[in-house]
């Protein structure tokens, strides 16, 4: 049945979700005392006592740990010592942010990388194959924080195009996407690459010649549709990896996002913020993967029909 | 004066030769090779792989990959048209339409992820320009044609949803959808079980009668061949060893590798009641980096002579043998060799 | 004509052995190489400019920075701490990930289930985003740097390694040590384990690239490598702030790592084709 396989994949993301908020809750934990930040220098033991009965910080942990998982599915994740609003509050308002930027990088990630596979692979044994190949290698290769300097060093501070930081227009978000999409894109790209590679010497393919069917044909139809494959699968870990990065590129762009959130939540051991963020971010990444799971279900008959058990 | 005109061949091939690239040097898979084809005739090509009798049929519809194989002599004529140095264009216009194919691994040779019925829609709206009912419509002949049960609901299938035995016919249904002149199968059967080949090589069978279609079919199984051929070619080392009516190579076979493939069909038993083990021919296939100075086979040969080794036997009309049975031989079989447990 | 034969057979995993190899000489040899002290500061040669000349006496080839620290003998000492943290967490996590996925894969049961489902649950979350919380949870120091880094990693040894545990089960040689009784850890040892070693080796290799870059970003966010430890990704942090006006700063490091991983995936994929048994 079509809905139990879809239980089952709900179930298993649901787990993850929970081992995620566990780790979350264990590293925000571990941040540090929260108390000495919150009080004023010289505040007395007393004071500090006083603060952590109202915190509740004195309960044994596993009760700390239920409090906060229950909580959290409510949507409560404390107050932000800094900001002094809720948590949640902070992070639903830079979400959106976030979300934007990830979805351009990936766009553009996925349209450019493609592009540049596809070429990679079907015109291999030309001049252009291995301009892509070298293009994608560097792409891998660039640590994108350092992408990130240079392209604000380039386009900002030498010719002054685009603005090296902030939001707000457009142009703002031009730098920080490239800067992401970037490695995006070699991923895609080596990845449709060595897929279209390996498709095209499949039996099917030489029955597609030997029908007559015209090169453009051939390789839309039968090629691609078979080499985008792992490519869908593998969009799921890139939704990860952009959101991982996420955190460096709005650091270097100064891009209001929750990425920045969270690491502001670590400088300042503000762990009502960094638990929320990071739950947030996590959750995410996990319903991602979900929807690319269902997807690669819908666009490969083979698994739809072997995991719904019709013959 | 009879009105009857000689046929032309549909299929004439002259002096092909095939090569192929390798790290350590080229590989001569297909050495002159000749022979025509008529229309509406069945011929079945025997070897054992590395005879050249795959890589010859792919070099008809051109479908080796340009390097690392290369075509460096002779001439194919289709139908008066000249295959070898047609233009791409052409070919994507033969390939599916007058000439179909199908592979040896059915499990392999469908795309996974369109639906049967694309499969076979696509090839008749590339050529025969039919819209996208009309091919439907027809589609779901074709397989019914083949025999695939339930057709009209099961276009709509993909490939795995089939046996081997159906995905074979599938291929089939694709291949004659165009109503092509020539139809060539590579090891249709290899992958199959008995039973399956036998529904398969009666529906090709079937097909022929049906479509007027001539037949090439390319395979090691004897048995396979006494099904369905006209003509018998058999094939060694890229080269045709012995060529004739099907009775004829079965009854009145003159070269000594043939003999060979003959003598190693196993007979639960001869004659005289008795079992007999299996027969194998000895030795091995030769390396098709380095052509041998004589016939291919004569190391491997009982009978062969001086001459086998030091100058390789031309294709000839055998002597004494039903007209059209040509054989490549310094020796006669006949003298030599008694076929044990022979018709 | 043996030059251009020779040329057309070198493959980017070799030049990137090279580039790899110097680079690992340098680090290891950095006290007799690095032309100044890495963390002697010269006020009065604060954001020098790069003379990129190696023989000019008392200039630095590639810059100072803002404290007048030669940039060059920072990249130097810097890929060691860099080098270093990187091959012990990628061996760490390597072990740790082998083990698990040939347990995971042999003995097969809840066994599997249970590390395969711990698997998933930690590779549900960012990577990044644990490195960063884990860091900055217990601290940045050298040993916990290279913990937080194998944590990062061991998943994708365990994935790989069941899988190819999982298909060697079922092979020959292995149902005949089976069957004539050996122990399971005899099996795995001397069976299992030689025939895993390609992809192993791919993987680690590709892994090192991945977690030099981790490092970096960690540095740079602040959370890596604490100063004075000269580190790439830190030199990239403070250079930041200067990249208007002293770009050598940041372009250097920066430039350093692209190298050094660039290198390392050539040679991971020059790797994966030689061990490709398609091939």
């Amino acid at each position: 049945m079509l809905y139990r396989y879809l239980l089952t994949r709900l179930g298993e993301a649901l787990l993850s979700l929970w081992g995620a908020m566990t780790i979350v809750f264990i590293a925000a934990r571990m941040l540090g005392d929260p108390v000495i930040m919150m009080l004023p220098m010289g505040a007395s033991p007393a004071d500090i006592e006083l603060m952590r009965k109202t915190l509740r910080l004195d309960d044994p942990l596993i009760i700390q740990y239920l409090q906060f998982m229950w909580n959290a599915v409510r949507g409560d994740f404390g107050m932000s010592f800094q900001f002094h609003r809720p948590a949640m509050d902070l992070v639903l308002e830079r979400l959106p942010a976030t979300i934007l930027l990830a979805v351009s990088a990936l766009i553009i990630g996925i349209v450019v990388g493609g592009f540049l596979g596809f070429v990679a692979a079907r015109w291999r044994g030309t001049m252009l194959a291995p301009i892509a190949t070298v293009l994608a290698l560097l792409g891998q290769a660039t640590p994108v924080f350092w992408l990130g300097i240079i392209l604000i060093l380039a386009f900002s501070t030498s010719l002054g195009w685009l603005p090296s930081g902030g939001t707000g227009s457009l142009s703002h978000l031009i730098l920080p996407s490239i800067t992401l999409a970037t490695f995006t894109a070699a991923s895609v790209m080596r990845l449709l690459r060595s897929s279209m590679i390996e498709v095209v010497s499949e039996d099917f393919i030489r029955t597609a010649w030997s029908k007559g069917l015209m090169p453009r044909a051939v390789y839309v139809r039968h090629v691609m549709r078979n080499a985008l494959l792992p490519v869908v699968t593998m969009v799921g870990i890139l939704a990860g990896e952009l959101l991982g990065g996420a955190v460096i590129t709005e650091t270097v762009f100064a891009w209001p996002g929750i990425g920045r959130l969270v690491m502001q939540g670590i400088e300042t051991k503000d762990f009502a913020v960094v638990q929320a963020a990071a739950a947030a971010i996590a959750a995410i990444y996990i319903f991602v993967n979900f929807v690319v799971d269902l997807l690669y279900m819908l666009i490969d008959p083979r698994i739809r029909l072997s995991r719904t058990g019709r013959a | 004066m009879t009105d009857a005109r000689t046929p032309k061949p549909l299929l004439q091939i002259r002096d092909l030769s095939v090569r192929f690239k390798t790290d350590r040097g080229h590989v001569h898979a297909v050495n002159g090779v000749s022979y025509d084809l008529m229309p509406e005739e069945t011929l079945c090509i025997v070897g054992e792989s590395g005879s050249g009798k795959s890589v010859h049929a792919l070099s008809i519809l051109r479908l080796l990959p340009e390097p690392p194989a290369e075509i460096t002599s002779g001439s194919i004529r289709f139908d008066g048209q000249e295959l070898l140095t047609a233009s791409r264009q052409a070919m994507f216009d033969l390939r599916g339409n007058g000439i179909g194919m199908v592979f040896q691994n059915p499990m392999s040779s469908l795309n996974p992820v369109l639906t049967i019925g694309k499969q076979i829609t696509e090839v008749l709206r590339r050529h025969m320009k039919m819209d996208g009912k009309a091919a439907h419509r027809r589609a779901v002949e074709l397989l019914d044609r083949v025999r695939i049960p339930n057709a009209a609901s099961r276009v709509h299938s993909y490939p795995h949803e089939f046996s081997g035995g159906q995905r074979q016919r599938i291929m089939i249904a694709i291949a004659i959808a165009c109503n092509p002149r020539l139809l060539i199968a590579d090891e249709a059967t290899t992958a199959l079980d008995v039973t399956t080949q036998a529904e398969i090589i009666q529906l090709v069978r079937e097909l022929k009668w049906e479509q007027s279609m001539a037949v090439i079919w390319i395979t090691h199984d004897l048995g396979v061949v006494a099904g369905i051929a006209d003509t018998v070619q058999v094939m060694y080392a890229g080269g045709i060893v012995e060529r004739g009516p099907v009775d004829a190579i079965f009854n009145d076979p003159r070269n000594a590798y043939t003999l060979g493939l003959l003598n190693s069909l196993p007979d639960v038993s001869d004659a005289h009641g008795a079992r007999r083990s299996l027969r194998q021919i000895d030795g091995m296939p030769p390396d098709l980096h380095v052509l041998p100075a004589g016939d291919p086979f004569a190391p491997r040969n009982p009978y062969a002579t001086q001459r086998c080794f030091s100058e390789p036997p031309s294709l000839r009309q055998a002597e004494g043998a039903e007209p059209g049975h040509l054989v490549a031989a310094w020796y006669d079989l006949r003298k030599l060799a008694r076929r044990e447990g022979a018709a | 004509m043996i030059a251009t034969s020779f040329l057309k057979r070198i493959q980017g995993g070799h030049v990137g052995l090279l580039v790899l190899a110097i680079v690992a000489l340098l680090a290891i040899f950095a006290p007799l190489v690095a032309p100044d002290n890495p963390v002697r500061s010269d006020l009065r040669g604060r954001l020098a400019e790069p003379t990129l000349s190696l023989t000019a006496v008392g200039t630095a080839p590639l810059g100072r920075d803002q404290l007048g620290r030669d940039i060059l003998s920072r990249m130097i000492y810097g890929s060691r701490a860099t080098l270093l943290v990187a091959l012990c967490a990628v061996v760490v996590g390597g072990v740790v990930g082998v083990t698990i996925g040939v347990v995971s894969g042999f003995a097969g049961g809840i066994l599997d289930r249970i590390l395969m489902r711990i698997t998933d649950i930690q590779l549900a979350f960012p990577l990044m985003l644990l490195a960063l919380l884990m860091v900055a949870a217990m601290g940045a120091n050298f040993f916990n740097l290279i913990v937080v880094l194998a944590l990062t990693s061991w998943t994708r040894y365990a994935r790989i390694v069941r899988g190819e545990v999982l298909q060697l089960r079922e092979r020959e040689f292995v149902l005949s040590a089976v069957a004539a009784g050996a122990s399971a850890w005899r099996i795995c040892v001397k069976h299992i384990l030689p025939n895993i070693m390609a992809p192993i080796i791919v993987v680690a290799t590709l892994e090192l690239g991945r977690v030099i870059v981790m490092e970096s970003a960690l540095s740079f966010l602040g959370v890596g490598m604490q100063p004075p430890t000269p580190s790439w990704g830190r030199m990239l942090a403070e250079g930041r702030s200067y990249v208007s006006r002293a770009w050598w700063l940041a372009a250097f490091p920066g430039l350093g790592i692209m190298l050094v991983v660039l290198s390392i995936n050539l040679i991971g994929d020059w790797l994966r084709d030689v061990f490709d048994p398609k091939k």
